[in-house]
Order: C-alpha cells, then structure tokens, then sequence
C-alpha cells in the first residue's frame, strides 16, 4: 500500500472509532456536569467543577447498591446454573447411550427459535401459580432455560471432540459418572465454559424485558429497571440518570477485557445457532 | 446378561443427568410455549384469572390482521411496517457498512486489537443505558443538533429533537439499532476474512488472476456463507426489537416508531389489553420471521454454493 492509502485506511478506521466511543465518553461527561450543563455546553466533559458527588448519590440515595447486588445475584446464579445443568445434560447427550437421546437433543435445539416476549404471558401466568413471581428465583430459571440450546449444543459439541478413550479409561479407573464430568471433561472444557460465561454474562446483566415482566417489588430490582426507574421523575435529571447508567455498565467494561476473546467466539457460535 | 445390565446403568446415569436441564425445560420452556400458542386463540383481559378465558376461535388474528379490531389493525399494519423498514436497514445499511469495515480492518497492520475491541463496545454496552445516552444526544438540546447549528445548518435542526419528530423518529431509533447491532455483523465478516489462506491470493496472482477474480473466486465463496447467517440474524434482530424502543420512545411519536413486540407488551400487561391477542401476535410475528428466514436461506443459500463446485 502506497503512504496515502495507509494514511486514508487509519482514518476510517479512526473515524469509526470515535462514532463508537462518543456516546460512552457523552455518559461519563455528562454524569460529571452540573444538571444544568448537560445539554447547554457543547463540550465533553465539564469545564469547571466536576460532579463527583453525583455517584454517591445514586449509589447510596437512589438505591443502586441494591440494584447492583441484585443484578450480581442473578447473573450469578444464571451463569453457575447454565454451565452446570447443560454441562451435565450434554454430557449425557454426548457419552451416554439411552432411549430417547436424539429426540431430546432436537427438541433443546428447537427452543431457540421460541419468541423471547410472546412467551412472557404464558411465563407470567405460570409463575404466578407457582408463586415465583417476583422472586430471583423466577427470574434466574428462564433465563437459565433461555440458555439450552446453545450450551448444550457446544458442550456436547466438544465432549465428542475429546478422544473416547479417556471415557473409557476413566470407566476402568472406576471413576462414576459425575466424577468423569466434573473431574476430567470440565476442566478440558474450559473455553466452552467461559464462552457461554462471556456471552450470557452480557444477556443476562443487559436483560430489561424479563424482570420487567417478572419484577415489581423494587428492592429485587435489577440495574437495567433501575435506571429507568431514575426517570420516572417529572423532569430528567441527565447527571443523576447518567451516573446511574454508567454504574449499570461499569462490570461488562471491566469484564469485557478478559472475556473478549471467548465473547468473539460465542458470536461466530451463536451465528451457527441463528 | 452382564452387558443388558451395564446398558440399562448407563441408560438411567443418562436420565439423572439429563433430568434436571429436562425439568426446567418442561415447566419453564415447553410447558409455556404450548401455553402460549392454546392461549392466542383465547380472549382474556389483561389482569384477569385464567379460568376467564373464554374461547375466541381464530378471532385475535382476525382483529388485527383483518381489521376486526379497527383501531388495533391500523397500530399492527404500522408496526409491521416500522419492523420492515428496521429490517430493510439491518441488510442494506449494515452489511455493506460492516463488510467495508472488516475489509478496512483486515488491511490494517497496526492497532488491529484495539480497533476490534473498541468496535465492539457498542454491541456489549447496548442496554438501557446507553439508549438514554442516545436520547441525549437526540434531544432538542443535543450534541447532534449542537453541531448542526455550529455549522450553521440550522433549517435541519429538528427542533423537538430527533426522536420528538415524526418524520425524523424511526431514522434515529434505525440508526441506534444499526450502532448497536453492526458490531455482530462485522465480527463475523473479520473473522471470515481472516480465515482466507492468504497462499491462495499468492498463488492466484502468480496464475495471473486480477483483483475482481480474486474476489470473486476467493474471497467470495468463502463470505457467502456468513452474509447468509448475517442476513438471518439481522432479519431476526430487526424483527425481535423492544428494548431500544421501549427506553427511547414506547412507540411514539404518534405510533411513529411502534413495533410489533411493543405492541404485544402493551396489550399483554397494560390495562384494556387482551393477553390472547398478545400471543396471537406475537406468534404472527414469529411466523413472519420464520417465513421470512427461510427466503433468505433459499435466494441466498447452500444451493447456489454448491453450483459453484
């Protein structure tokens, strides 16, 4: 390539660089302004005093260590839920010989064309007769439910990659079936592991229609409700609402550095699954 | 006998292993699935008990697909037609952009790491959060028509703001979406670039191939597959969107940016609401996808791809 051609190929790729960092940078300035600054001042960040104090606010006045807290239980749990139930159901899938095993497969597999909001009626209604409704609870079962078909399709995936004679020799050993899972196949399985960890971290945490629906006490409130929650005022607070937001996204950007490499992975392997 | 015996410990170590994933699968999954569609030809008001469902035959398609219903046929004709024009967005603006794109970054030697991360923030930070960023920026107020001004383009300054105008709604919320849902496209774009085996490029030019049979041999068949699934994810994306909606604009203004799945929400959970024809819609959209899917597989799909062998 010939220097112009460099110099013009960074450009663009500058240039959309910073259309994909300026709402980010537009939420950190905006959170550190005065009130009355944010829309009235062009600049980025602010020009005199910044507004620190605003995060104490919202982390301590407006809830969002409970919020917080809640979105970490749940995430939590979802993701330990996704990876040890499919971990073991694929395993099954993968290593073990019983009627039906197909036929199960298939019907996991078909879950994903399953509409997310169609079903949250039904979903409504039925959690509502088995009294989890607005509990963690009923939130972290269908978002562990909502992660079947692609855990258990790379899981099973990468058990049949692993070389048979390992199950066979463990089987000499007289190692039972769990301890084979959770002792030999899981810990070579760990890329799949954080995979599905990296990408249902982001599902879960960034999820606004199901504890929407699931939710109404506040103090189970998750952060993507609970920022929208900070606007429900008469007139909107930008700073307050901006502190908020940055606070419900401060984990996936200091996740996002570790997690990337599997979270491109689980991209090209969710595309096999659209 | 021996051999019967170790079949059925295995069969059953299958079972255990499998029933708690089938359990929860029966009762959150397949149980409401099968709820939902016997429900979308139920009618049922929002807030009242199931056993007030009263039989409604093919009626909840009938309001609002055939007019039945004459206010709520004119919101699903709009919100179909808002979904098809996000959709139409979501092939012809985000594809060529992120295939240009990847392209870009595939030539460039320097940064490329940190290129691809920063690109990538938009699709991993999409969430509330950053919809509220963009109503900031769409604002009356905002940085876009900030800059507007300062250049002294003040007759394209849409003074209720961009997503307060009803002709100006659905291009703003299209181009959030596009912002948000380009990353995908682009990764796998660079991903499938990059597994080109640059030898064939090498030794295509020593065959004397020019730069459009390069493309067109190489690199082409090798992308085909992926705008196909890009295609589809797109499609369905397109389709499925609530969220960004919902924070930004709940359909308005004036039914400006309503979708389907916006729609479903409010007559499932809001008063005056009926949750059948919720489902009932809901299952109509699916059904579009699906349709709408497979047309993709089938003008852009395997067959063509193996002509070419």
């Amino acid at each position: 390539m010939t220097r112009a051609k460099t110099a013009a190929l960074y450009c663009i790729l500058l240039l959309w660089s910073v259309l994909c960092l300026y709402p980010l940078l537009w939420m950190v300035g905006a959170s550190l302004k005065a009130p009355m600054d944010v829309m009235s001042t062009f600049s980025l960040f602010p020009q005199g005093k910044w507004h620190w104090e605003t995060y104490a606010e919202v982390w301590n006045r407006l809830n969002f260590f409970s919020y917080f807290w809640n979105s970490v239980i749940v995430t939590l749990s979802t993701l330990i839920g996704i990876n040890v139930l499919y971990s073991m159901a694929a395993f099954a899938f993968a290593k073990l010989r019983f009627p039906g095993n197909n036929a199960l497969f298939i019907l996991f597999l078909g879950m994903m064309f399953v509409p997310g909001i169609t079903v949250m009626v039904p979903l409504y209604l039925t959690e509502n007769y088995l009294g989890i409704l607005n509990t963690y609870i009923g939130l972290i079962l269908p978002s562990i439910n909502g992660a079947a078909p692609m855990a258990i399709f790379l899981f099973r995936n990468y058990f049949r990659s692993i070389p048979h004679e390992l199950f066979e020799s463990a089987k000499m050993e007289g190692a039972g079936i769990m301890r084979t899972l959770f002792q030999i196949y899981l810990p070579l399985s760990i890329p799949i592991l954080a995979t599905l960890t990296a990408i249902n971290f982001l599902g879960s945490w960034n999820s606004l229609i199901l504890p929407m629906v699931i939710l109404s006490d506040q103090s189970l409130f998750t952060l993507p409700i609970g920022v929208i929650l900070l606007d429900s005022g008469v007139f909107r607070q930008w700073n307050v609402l901006m502190a908020g937001s940055l606070i419900s996204i401060v984990p996936i950007l200091l996740c996002f550095g570790f997690l990337q490499k599997y979270y491109i992975k689980g991209l090209s392997a969710g595309a096999v699954k659209a | 006998m021996n051999y019967r015996k170790a079949a059925r410990r295995e069969a059953l170590a299958g079972y255990l292993l499998i029933a708690p994933a089938v359990g929860l699968f029966i009762v959150i999954g397949l149980f409401t699935v099968l709820f939902s569609i016997v429900l979308s030809f139920f009618s049922l008001p929002q807030g009242q008990l199931i056993w007030n469902a009263k039989f409604a035959g093919l009626d909840n398609f009938k309001d609002f697909l055939l007019g039945g219903n004459y206010i709520l046929s004119g919101f699903f004709r709009q919100a179909i037609v808002n979904n098809m024009w996000i959709a139409f967005a979501m092939v012809v603006i985000v594809i060529p952009l992120a295939l240009i794109i990847a392209v870009l970054l595939e030539k460039a030697t320097r940064g490329v790491r940190l290129f691809r991360t920063i690109y990538l923030l938009p699709m991993v930070t999409s969430s509330v959060a950053i919809y509220y960023v963009w109503q900031g920026l769409y604002d009356p107020t905002g940085s876009i028509n900030q800059l507007l001004a300062s250049f002294g383009l003040d007759s394209w300054i849409a003074k209720n703001g961009w997503i307060g105008e009803i002709h100006t709604a659905l291009p703003a919320i299209i181009i959030t979406i596009v912002w948000g849902a380009l990353p995908h496209s682009l990764i796998l774009f660079f991903a499938g670039l990059q597994a080109v085996d640059t030898h064939l490029y090498e030794a295509a030019e020593i065959d004397g191939a020019n730069a459009w049979q390069k493309l067109t041999r190489i690199t082409w068949p090798i992308l085909k597959p992926i705008t196909v699934i890009v295609i589809i994810m797109n499609l369905n994306v397109a389709l499925q969107v609530f969220d960004q909606i919902w924070v930004m604009t709940k359909g308005g203004p004036a039914g400006a940016t309503q979708v389907v799945n916006v729609l479903v929400y409010q007559q499932a959970f809001f008063q005056d609401g009926d949750m059948g024809v919720a489902n009932a819609m809901g299952w109509t959209m699916f059904m579009l996808t699906f349709i709408l899917s497979l047309l993709s597989l089938k003008l852009f799909g395997d067959k063509s791809g193996r002509e070419s062998h």
